[in-house]
């Protein structure tokens, strides 16, 4: 099942009145969405606080999302339009529709465009986590790292991968699941425990 | 933790995310685990630009908002949407069919009868009504409507009067 469907189960269940499944949805898309925000407002500060705002948006917006679209695609909208609502009443200047529309939305792939709008603490804290996952993919056994990298980076589904590394797709699966697992150790003490993140 | 994984990487199967997904309510590390991969994924990718607690924030907004319910929406799966689509056109079809055939007196008993009488009478078929001609046909069923066995009673409807008769009682 695709992440679309995944995405779909986790909507229906936020419909149902599952703050948590809302929550998930949540960590999967802030920094994508915060990225393509990234393009309409320069503050890093403000990039958060718009982002915040376009997933309340959303979630107050729910019942009326009926899946004719994908959720990223939807989500996005709203951000977009959040974005554009700030800067108009802030007097300043939204990007046209034609310089980023909807559809260019869903293949930002561009990172060297994007502004860095961090402030000193996140641009600490960013730099300490990028720092940590590289150096901890950098410790993985070859047969770890190859793993993850051609899921993560490539996007490549699992069968691709055993195919590629000669290999059950159950060793794919157990694999990026330990590769995952190792940075995740590394991560846990930079950026705290879950309990206060809890949904 | 491993399913955590391969759900974030869309490799489950559908049973397996259903319970995948209920068991994030009541287990806190499978979330701590969907958060973290999320975040390494997204950091290998080079999005790492919104603050680490970003999601502590949120979930404090989120929890002031009242909770959703949404009127359910039963849900279609596509193979059963298409099914329905494929009985619901047959079923009209049929329905059409159905209609169309018993209605029309050119078909089936026509043609027994026109064999029948082809074979006891030699040469008699071609004094038969044309059995492609509508029109002659036509004409033929109206000209004996009055003998046919299903109208009978309306063959003679036009022809009844309707009379009655009154005696004033008699005196004794």
């Amino acid at each position: 099942m695709g992440d679309r469907e995944i995405d779909q189960q986790l909507v229906e269940r936020a419909q149902r009145g599952d703050k948590h499944a809302f929550g998930l949805l949540v960590s999967k898309y802030q920094r994508k969405l915060g990225r393509l925000l990234s393009r309409f407002i320069r503050d890093s500060t403000e990039v958060e606080d718009v982002t915040q705002e376009a997933f309340i948006k959303a979630y107050r917006a729910l019942p009326t999302f009926r899946g004719d679209s994908a959720f990223y695609t939807w989500l996005y909208r709203i951000g977009i339009n959040t974005a554009k609502n700030y800067l108009v009443a802030l007097g300043r200047r939204a990007p046209t529709t034609t310089s980023l529309d909807n559809e260019d939305a869903e293949s930002l792939e561009d990172g060297d465009q994007l502004r860095d709008l961090n402030t000193p603490e996140n641009q600490l804290m960013s730099r300490q986590v990028a720092e940590t996952v590289n150096q901890s993919l950098g410790q993985l056994p070859e047969e770890l790292r190859t793993a993850i990298t051609l899921r993560e980076i490539e996007g490549l589904s699992y069968e691709d991968i055993a195919t590629i590394m000669n290999c059950p797709i159950g060793t794919v699966r157990s694999r990026i699941f330990r590769a995952r697992e190792a940075i995740a150790e590394k991560l846990r003490p930079l950026i705290g425990t879950s309990k206060d993140r809890r949904w | 933790m491993e399913k955590v994984s391969a759900l974030i990487d869309g490799e489950l199967d559908e049973h397996e995310i259903e319970q995948q997904l209920s068991l994030f309510k009541q287990k806190n590390d499978a979330q701590e685990s969907w958060e973290m991969f999320h975040l390494i994924g997204d950091t290998m990718r080079g999005d790492s630009r919104i603050s680490p607690d970003f999601s502590r924030r949120i979930a404090e907004r989120l929890a002031l908002e009242p909770t959703m319910l949404a009127p359910p929406r039963r849900a279609v799966r596509p193979v059963a949407r298409y099914a329905m689509s494929i009985a619901a056109s047959l079923a009209a079809v049929s329905v059409v069919a159905w209609v169309a055939f018993s209605s029309n007196p050119l078909n089936a008993p026509q043609a027994p009868a026109t064999a029948q009488l082809a074979a006891t009478a030699p040469g008699a078929s071609e004094q038969l009504p044309n059995t492609n001609s509508q029109g002659k046909m036509n004409e033929y069923l109206l000209a004996h409507q009055g003998f046919s066995p299903s109208t009978a009673i309306q063959g003679v409807v036009p022809y009844i009067r309707s009379v009655s008769v009154s005696q004033p009682p008699q005196n004794r």
